[in-house]
C-alpha cells in the first residue's frame, strides 16, 4: 500500500510547517496549501488521502472548501480551528467534516486523530465485509462484536479486562442510554450497589484511556453529569 | 418678513372678496330696481322705435287732431274760442313749435279750411297721393283723411298692428278715425278727423333747440344717459364679479385671512360677543320683516350688513368651536389665576387654590345675601337677578375646583401605578398627562427617567455584546499564535540531542503555554457567561450524584494529595434542574482550588444538606496561605489586581464557578473565617418524579 498523502491547509505557514514536520515524522507524505482555493487545486492535482483544514482563511474559507470537496470526494477531513464553540463544531461536522480539532491543539492528539481517520478510510472496505453476520455493534471508530465479545477501535482490537468488557458490552448494547453507576455495578458485578461511584468511575476512566484518542475529552464513553454514563452513538 | 407679506397678501385677497360681495350685492339689488323702471327699453334701440318716442308722437298727433277739430281740451270744453281756450291751444302749439328743425307738422281740416304747419314748403298734402318730404326727414306719420300711413328709413310703418302705437293716445284714432267718443268724467268728447290731413315728420338728426324746449331732443338725451348709466352699472358689476372670482381662485389666502380673523375673534370674550350677536340678529329680523316697507337703499345695506354678520359668526365658530363660549371673562380670570399659581411650587399652589376658593365663596355668599336683603328692603324684584348671578358664580367656581381636585387625585393614582411599573422594569409604557394638569411635570419627569433607564440598559447591552465580540476575536487571535508556540515547543521536546538545561527550559515553555491555553479559554467562557451569551441546557439531574461523579473523576489527584476528603451526601437523590456539564465545571474548579490551596494534612469537608425546598452544598477547607482579602475580592481579584494570584491555572476558577452557578439557577457564597475557607452553593429542589421519569427515557 502506498504511503498516505495528507494535505495540510492553513493560512498560518508556521502552523502548516509544524504539522508537516509531525506528519513526516510519522511517515506520511505531506502536501501544503495556504487557502481554500489552493486546497481545491491540490486535491485535483494530487492523490490526497486526508485533509487538515483551517476554517478562517482568505479567498475560500474552510467550511466552503469542505462543502466543495464533499461534492466529489469522500476523503476524511479534519477541521482545525480556533473557534471552540459547540455551535462551531456542530456546523463544521454537519458540513461534512469527519473530525473537529480546536486550536491550540496537542500535536500528539492531532497525530492520533489523523491515524484514526486514515485507518478507517483505508480499511473501510474490510470493515463493511465483516458486518455481514450482524453481530457487530458499531459507533464511529468503535466496533463491538457480540459473539466474540471483542472491541475494535479503527479496526484494531482493544485489550479489555473481563469487567471492562462487561461494562463496554452493557453500554454498547444499549447505546445512547444513560446508566447510573448503581445499575452498572449491579449488572456487571452482580452485587447490591452501595457507594459505588468511585469504583465505576475508575473502570470508566481505564476504558476511556484504551478507546479514546483524548481521554480527557472523551468522544464515546461519556459521563452524563449528575445522572450516569453512556456510550455515544455516532 | 415672509409671514408679514403673506399676511398682507391674505388681507388683500380677502379685501377683494369683501368688495366683490358688496359690489355684487349692491349691483344685483340696484339692477333689479333699474330693471323694473322703463328706461331700459331705450338701451340699444333706435330712439324712433322706442315706446317713449311713439308715445311722444301720439301726443303730438292728438294735439294736432284736437286743434284742427277745435276740440282743445280744457276745463270748459264747449266754450270754444274763448281767450282761455286759445291760450291753451297756443301753448300746445308752442310745444310743437319748440321742437324746431326736429319736427315738421302739418294739419288741415277741409271742413273749416283750418291749416296749421311749420313747413314753408308744399308737402304734396293737398292731394291724396304720396307726400313729399325733405330728404333729412326719415320718419313720418301721416293721416291722409282716411287712414294712417307712416314711414321710417324709407320703410313703411304698419301703425295699425304695432301694439306700442295701439297703447298710446293714437288708439281712438286708430280704432275709429271718425266719430270717436272719449269719456272724460261725465262728459263725452267727439273727435272727427274724417278728411283731415295730419302729418308729423321727424328729422334724421335730432338736435337741441336753442330757442325752446324740444321734447324729442330731451328724449334722445335721456336715452344716452340711460345707456351710460347701464354701461357703468354693468362695468361695476363686472368688477365685482372679477374681484369675487379672483378671491375664489385665491381662496387659500381667504381661508388664511379667515383663520387669522377667527383667531382675533377668538380673543374676544363671549360676554362682549353676546350684545353684538343680539343686535345683529335684531337687525336681520327687522330686515326680513320690513323688507317691503323700507326704502330700497336701506334694505340693500341691511341685507349686506346681515350677510357679513352671519359670515363673521360662521368664521368665529369654525375657528374657535366651543371656544366661542368658553372664552369668557370668568375663564380668563381663572387663567390669570393659574398663571399666578404656576409661579408657586405645587404644594403651595394647592393650598393657595383652596384659600382663594374659600375666600371667593365667602365673598359671593355675602354678596348674594346683601342683594337679597336689598331686594326685600327696596321691594325691587330685579335685584334678585344679581343674587342668582352671584350664587351661580359660586356654584360654578366650586364645580371647577372640585373637577380639578378630582383630576389631580386621579393623576396621583396614575403616577403611583406608573412608579410601580417602572420599579417592575417596564420602561416602554409612558404616562401621558395633559400639560394643564397639576402633576404634569411629575409625570414628565417619570417619563424622562424611563427614557434614561431604557437608554442606559440599551447602552449596557450593546457594550456587553461588544465586549463579548471583542473577547471572542481576541481569544481567536491569541489562539492562533499559541497553536504555533505549542506545536514548536512540542517539536523541540522531541529533539533528543539537546542539553539537559535546555530541555528544562522547554519543559517550562510547555507548561506555560498550556496554562496560557487554559487562561484564554477561561477568559472567554467567563466573559460569555457574565454577558449572558452562554447557553445553558437545563434538565433534571441528581446533585448528589454529580458531586460523587466529580469527586470520582478527581480520585487520582485526591488520593495523591495529603488531604482527607470528608464527604457527606445523602443516599436518596437530590433532584435539581440544572445544566450538568456546567455544574461539573463548577465543582471541578472548586475541588481543584481545594486541592491547590489546602494546607497539607488537613481535612476537606464536602456536605450536601437538603430541606424541603433547598439543597445546600458546603465545601470547607483550611487555606495553606494567609487569606488577606475579603469574600468579594477573592472572586473578582482577577479584575481588581491580585493579592493572591497563583502560579498555575487561570486564576478565574472562582469567578467562573460563581457565574456558572448563578446561571445554572443556584446561589454562590463564600465565607472566610481566619484560615477556614468555605464555599456554599444553594439550589432549588425540584419534584422527584420528573427526574425519575426523565431517567427512564
Amino acid at each position: 500500500m502506498e504511503t498516505p498523502c495528507i494535505l495540510v491547509v492553513d493560512d498560518d505557514r508556521e502552523i502548516v510547517k509544524a504539522i508537516s514536520i509531525n506528519l513526516k515524522n510519522e511517515g506520511y507524505r505531506v502536501a501544503e496549501a495556504y487557502d481554500g482555493m489552493q486546497a481545491l487545486e491540490a486535491i485535483c492535482s494530487q492523490d490526497i488521502h486526508l485533509i487538515l483544514l483551517d476554517i478562517m482563511m482568505p479567498r475560500l474559507d474552510g467550511l466552503s472548501a469542505t462543502m466543495k470537496i464533499r461534492q466529489e470526494k469522500n476523503i476524511p477531513i479534519i477541521i482545525l480551528s480556533a473557534k471552540s464553540e459547540d455551535s462551531d463544531k456542530i456546523l463544521g461536522l454537519s458540513m461534512g467534516a469527519d473530525d473537529y480539532v480546536t486550536k491550540p491543539f496537542n500535536p500528539m492528539e492531532l497525530m492520533a486523530r489523523v491515524k484514526s481517520q486514515l485507518r478507517r478510510y483505508m480499511t473501510l472496505g474490510d470493515v463493511n465485509m465483516k458486518d455481514k453476520n450482524n453481530t457487530v455493534i458499531r459507533t464511529g471508530r468503535l466496533a463491538f462484536d457480540t459473539e466474540t465479545r471483542t472491541l475494535t477501535a479503527d479496526g484494531s482490537p482493544v485489550r479489555l479486562t473481563a469487567t471492562e468488557t462487561k461494562i463496554v458490552e452493557l453500554l454498547m448494547k444499549n447505546m445512547g442510554r444513560i446508566f447510573p453507576a448503581e445499575e452498572i455495578y449491579e449488572r456487571v458485578w452482580g452485587e447490591v450497589a452501595y457507594s459505588v461511584e468511585n469504583t465505576v468511575m475508575v473502570h470508566i476512566r481505564r476504558i476511556r484511556e484504551k478507546i479514546e484518542i483524548n481521554p480527557r475529552e472523551p468522544e464515546y464513553l461519556k459521563v452524563v453529569w449528575g445522572i450516569g454514563y453512556k456510550i455515544e452513538k455516532i | 418678513m415672509d409671514t408679514k407679506s403673506r399676511k398682507s397678501k391674505a388681507f388683500k385677497f380677502w379685501l377683494c372678496f369683501f368688495l366683490g360681495i358688496n359690489i355684487i350685492g349692491l349691483c344685483i339689488i340696484g339692477g333689479l330696481a333699474v330693471l323694473s323702471s322703463f328706461e331700459l327699453e331705450m338701451l340699444g334701440r333706435d330712439i324712433k322705435e322706442t315706446q317713449r318716442f311713439k308715445h311722444n308722437m301720439a301726443v303730438k298727433f292728438d294735439t294736432l287732431a284736437r286743434y284742427i277739430t277745435d276740440r282743445v281740451e280744457t276745463d270748459n270744453l264747449h266754450s270754444s274760442a274763448t281767450a282761455e281756450n286759445s291760450r291753451i291751444a297756443d301753448m300746445y302749439l308752442a310745444e310743437l313749435e319748440n321742437e324746431g328743425e326736429n319736427l315738421i307738422y302739418f294739419a288741415r281740416n277741409p271742413k273749416t279750411n283750418k291749416v296749421i304747419t311749420n313747413s314753408a314748403i308744399d308737402l304734396g298734402i293737398t292731394t291724396k297721393g304720396p307726400i313729399s318730404l325733405p330728404e333729412e326727414y326719415d320718419f313720418y306719420i301721416y293721416f291722409n283723411g282716411e287712414k294712417f300711413i307712416g314711414q321710417k328709413d324709407g320703410k313703411p310703418l304698419d301703425i295699425y298692428t304695432d301694439r306700442e302705437y295701439i297703447n298710446t293716445a293714437l288708439r281712438p284714432y286708430l280704432e275709429s278715425p271718425n266719430d270717436y267718443v272719449v269719456r272724460s268724467g261725465d262728459r263725452e268728447i267727439y273727435y272727427d278727423i274724417q278728411d283731415c290731413q295730419i302729418l308729423l315728420a321727424v328729422n334724421k338728426g335730432i338736435v337741441g333747440n336753442p330757442y325752446g324746449y324740444s321734447s324729442l331732443y330731451d328724449l334722445q338725451r335721456q336715452a344716452g344717459v340711460v345707456r351710460w348709466v347701464l354701461i357703468g352699472g354693468f362695468a361695476v358689476f363686472a368688477i365685482g364679479v372679477g374681484l369675487l372670482i379672483l378671491s375664489i381662485i385665491k381662496r387659500r389666502y381667504i381661508k388664511e385671512f379667515e383663520y387669522m380673523l377667527g383667531k382675533i375673534l377668538g380673543k374676544i370674550f363671549f360676554e362682549f360677543k353676546v350684545p353684538v350677536l343680539l343686535i345683529g340678529s335684531l337687525i336681520i329680523l327687522l330686515t326680513v320683516q320690513h323688507f317691503f316697507q323700507l326704502s330700497l337703499v336701506y334694505t340693500v345695506l341691511l341685507a349686506i350688513a346681515s350677510f357679513w354678520l352671519l359670515y363673521i359668526i360662521r368664521i368665529d365658530f369654525r375657528t374657535n368651536g366651543v371656544g366661542v363660549f368658553t372664552n369668557n371673562i370668568i375663564s380668563a380670570l381663572i387663567r390669570k389665576y393659574k398663571e399666578f399659581e404656576n409661579r408657586h411650587p405645587l404644594q403651595k399652589a394647592l393650598l393657595l387654590r383652596f384659600y382663594t376658593l374659600a375666600g371667593l365663596e365667602v365673598l359671593l355668599v355675602v354678596l348674594t345675601i346683601i342683594f337679597l336683603l336689598m331686594m326685600v328692603a327696596n321691594r325691587e324684584g330685579s335685584l334678585f337677578i344679581f343674587s342668582v348671578v352671584f350664587m351661580a358664580l359660586g356654584v360654578y367656581l366650586f364645580y371647577r375646583y372640585l373637577r380639578r381636585y378630582t383630576n389631580t387625585v386621579d393623576d396621583l393614582g396614575k403616577i403611583i401605578d406608573q412608579a410601580e411599573r417602572i420599579r417592575q422594569g417596564d420602561t416602554s409604557t409612558k404616562l401621558q398627562l395633559s400639560p394643564d394638569r397639576d402633576l404634569f411635570s411629575l409625570a414628565e419627569n417619570l417619563n424622562t427617567i424611563q427614557d434614561g433607564i431604557t437608554e442606559a440598559v440599551e447602552r449596557s447591552i450593546k457594550s456587553e455584546r461588544m465586549k463579548v465580540e471583542l473577547i471572542t476575536n481576541i481569544s481567536h487571535d491569541l489562539k492562533t499564535p499559541l497553536t504555533s508556540i505549542i506545536s514548536y515547543v512540542d517539536l523541540l521536546m522531541k529533539e533528543k540531542e539537546l542539553p539537559l538545561h535546555v530541555k528544562d527550559y522547554i519543559k517550562i515553555l510547555a507548561q506555560k503555554s498550556e496554562r496560557l491555553k487554559i487562561l484564554i479559554q477561561d477568559l472567554f467562557d467567563l466573559s460569555k457567561v457574565t454577558s449572558g451569551e452562554m447557553e445553558f441546557e437545563k434538565k433534571p439531574i441528581d446533585l448528589g450524584k454529580l458531586i460523587e461523579q466529580t469527586l470520582a473523576d478527581l480520585d487520582d489527584r485526591i488520593s495523591e494529595s495529603q488531604l482527607k476528603f470528608k464527604v457527606n451526601i445523602p443516599n436518596s437523590p437530590v433532584p435539581i434542574i440544572s445544566d450538568g456539564n456546567k455544574l461539573y465545571r463548577v465543582f471541578l474548579n472548586l475541588f481543584q482550588n481545594t486541592l491547590k490551596y489546602s494546607l497539607a494534612g488537613t481535612r476537606v469537608y464536602v456536605d450536601l444538606v437538603t430541606d424541603d425546598k433547598k439543597a445546600t452544598v458546603t465545601i470547607k477547607n483550611i487555606a495553606n496561605y494567609e487569606m488577606n482579602f475579603n469574600e468579594e475580592e477573592i472572586i473578582e481579584r482577577f479584575v481588581r489586581g491580585d493579592k493572591a494570584r497563583s502560579s498555575e491555572g487561570s486564576g478565574l476558577g472562582l469567578a467562573i464557578a460563581q457565574s456558572f452557578t448563578q446561571s445554572c439557577g443556584g446561589d454562590f457564597d463564600i465565607e472566610i473565617d481566619g484560615d477556614l475557607f468555605k464555599v456554599m452553593l444553594t439550589f432549588d429542589i425540584k419534584s422527584h418524579k420528573i427526574i425519575e421519569n426523565d431517567e427512564l427515557k
